[in-house]
């Protein structure tokens, strides 16, 4: 099996942060992200960023279903990679597959949609 | 008591989450308080978090500051939005928790200032149990 997406997998301060084997441009998130999961969280988005542009990737799909929660410190390393993405050119989208029975999944994916409409894309599991 | 709507749950996990967080960010000595409390009617009742901590000068005010803008935003959800799009570009601290709260859970969002302690209250009611 191979993986095309050429990320360490990342598991610390309760965030499971890492590819799906052989997809690509497909990660996973798990776990709970806090305050100290934030520095964690962004330091991967930095380094998925990188690895899209480089292997020229349309679309980047991250699963969420098994992210219990994320406090607003992690949501604005999302936001920031979002914004970067939007605003350097949009050469990729982001799609965000949900577990539509957690609130804050709703009300924070349906967030990030709204600060950019054309990169977002949020799809039920 | 329990709380058996899901949704007012998750309301409020988000909410005791962004709190503690501001709490032990701004927080200036280790003595801080959270608080739960219910305040039960015969159709609705009251379910209210309350945080207390001291802080710098600077963040008294900034804290004030932020909660009064927000209480004066007509629309939350704009309010919210605005400051994820103005705080995007920047590093650091988010400064978006209590928005958050307001705009996400639906929360009430209030705080006082005695000296050097800031308390921030978030509340919503709830239907009473039959």
């Amino acid at each position: 099996m191979t993986v095309a997406i050429k990320l360490p997998m990342i598991e610390e301060e309760g965030l499971v942060l890492g590819p799906v084997e052989g997809v690509r441009g497909r990660v996973r998130f798990a776990g709970t992200g806090e305050a100290e999961g934030a520095r964690v969280l962004d330091r991967f988005l930095g380094l998925l960023h990188d690895e899209a542009l480089s292997q020229e990737l349309r679309e980047v799909t991250i699963e969420l279903a098994e992210l219990e929660f994320i406090n607003s410190s992690c949501l604005k390393a999302m936001v920031a990679w979002i914004y970067k993405v939007d605003t350097e050119g949009r050469p990729y989208t982001i799609r965000l597959v949900r577990d539509a029975a957690m609130h804050w999944q709703r009300t924070s994916l349906a967030t990030l949609q709204r600060l950019a409409p054309e990169v977002v894309v949020i799809q039920d599991r | 008591m329990t709380i058996e709507d899901l949704e007012t749950t998750s309301r409020l996990h988000m909410a005791a989450h962004e709190l503690v967080e501001n709490v032990l960010k701004y927080g200036s000595s280790p003595e801080v308080g959270l608080e739960f409390e219910l305040e039960r009617g015969v159709n609705e009742s009251i379910v209210r978090l309350r945080t207390r901590n001291t802080a710098a000068p600077e963040q008294l005010r900034d804290v004030t500051r932020r909660i009064s803008e927000l209480r004066a935003a007509v629309d939350p959800v704009a309010y919210y939005d605005r400051l994820i799009r103005s705080t995007a570009p920047m590093n650091g601290m988010s400064g978006l928790g209590l928005a958050r709260i307001r705009a996400e859970a639906g929360l009430d969002v209030d705080c006082s200032v005695v000296g050097r302690e800031v308390s921030i209250v978030v509340q919503t009611t709830m239907r009473s149990d039959r």
